[in-house]
């Protein structure tokens, strides 16, 4: 084996975690290098460093905080398919009592056709009556068609 | 096959509804079929696990979080979590592996909402500095030693990466396999021989950097 491929395994040969038919022929490529050798040493005083931490015993059972904590939180109940019947009725009836709320101001009355159908010599005619109309209050009155049937094309004032 | 696994595992649920019943049962129960009692919302289960994990579990987020208090809070997240989600569990993996994995989740959440807060940074001493006292002269000498060694590799420690740490101490400490380690850190194979390779040199440039080439 060569350095390169040895020393990727250095850490696995000190640990023992090799497996039995690679084992042996990294110890006999450490046995000839002195560099996968010094490499294999450091290996060694780190672990030997690190598992030597002490490490903090749990000083109380967790048991009853566990316990506690989730009979505060509760956990989210599973119904039967049966039993959650009646909400879903329940949350679709909202849903469409909502759907129509919303819906409801966005329904127009479409004007008749025959808005559609007034001619450009009408509409000047309608203008002209307007302000052919008295003031009865003043100058600040507002102007308003003769006859709001106008408006739809429905007068009977011999247009057609 | 797959018909005949769910056989099984019916059987194995039936096995287990009944031996439940007896305090016994529990305690003979393998961690797989305490999870699925806890899929059912049985606390004797959950109380089960948490009395075989909360030891292991604690030393673990311990030395990723480095305080007592932190890590106890997370082991108790971690049961919590759980408890939830054990309807979920794919039985894929170790429970173990899994909790683990969740505690790495919560640690990673505590880690990142304390660098948030500029006055309370990760504990680069903390409190495991206590060894048993001796009375003879060299016991207190090498007592001496072994807590600056100690105190110089949880510092070099503390600047690593999360990643890097987490890796380092699943390796050496917990003495995990690749295949757990990768599932717990979330890292395919190579990537975690990368990166492991990668958190042992950065150990040792920052303990080198700090003057603790002695250390090594």
């Amino acid at each position: 084996m060569r350095c390169r491929e040895v020393g990727p395994l250095i850490a696995d040969w000190v640990a023992g975690r090799l497996e039995p038919g690679v084992a042996p022929r990294v110890q006999e490529h450490l046995a000839a290098c002195d560099s996968c050798r010094r490499e294999a040493a450091a290996e060694s005083r780190m672990r030997t460093l690190m598992r030597a931490l002490p490490s903090e015993p749990l000083a109380r059972d967790l048991t009853p905080a566990v316990l506690a904590r989730i009979a505060d939180a509760g956990k989210p109940v599973r119904l039967a398919w049966f039993r959650r019947a009646p909400a879903v009725a329940f949350a679709a009836g909202v849903f469409c009592a909502l759907a129509l709320l919303v819906k409801a101001p966005q329904v127009r009355v479409q004007p008749p056709i025959a808005v559609a159908a007034v001619d450009e010599g009408r509409v000047v005619r309608m203008v002209a009556d307007m302000q052919e109309l008295p003031d009865p209050v003043g100058e600040s009155a507002v102007m308003v068609p003769a006859s709001s049937s106008a408006l739809y094309g429905l007068s009977s004032d011999g247009d057609r | 096959m797959q018909q005949a696994a769910l056989m099984d595992w019916h059987e194995r649920l039936a096995v287990t509804s009944t031996n439940a019943d007896e305090p016994s049962g529990i305690q003979g129960m393998a961690d797989e079929e305490l999870l699925r009692l806890c899929a059912r919302e049985d606390e004797r289960a959950l109380q089960e696990l948490v009395r075989r994990h909360q030891s292991p579990l604690f030393r673990f987020l311990y030395r990723l979080t480095g305080s007592r208090e932190d890590a106890e809070e997370a082991a108790i997240e971690v049961f919590m979590r759980a408890w939830r989600n054990a309807p979920h569990f794919r039985f894929e993996a170790r429970v173990s592996t899994w909790l683990f994995r969740i505690a790495v989740n919560i640690a990673r959440d505590l880690i990142a909402r304390r660098k948030a807060r500029p006055e309370a940074p990760w504990p680069a001493e903390p409190e495991f500095d206590r060894l048993p006292s001796g009375s003879a002269e060299q016991d207190a000498l090498d007592r001496l030693v072994a807590e600056d060694r100690g105190r110089a590799l949880r510092s070099g420690l503390a600047k690593l990466s999360d990643l890097d740490r987490l890796v380092l101490v699943l390796y050496y400490l917990e003495d995990r396999d690749y295949d757990e380690i990768g599932r717990i850190a979330g890292l395919s194979y190579p990537v975690l021989k990368t990166r492991l390779a990668r958190a042992r040199k950065r150990l040792r440039a920052v303990l080198e950097a700090h003057g603790h080439e002695e250390v090594l």
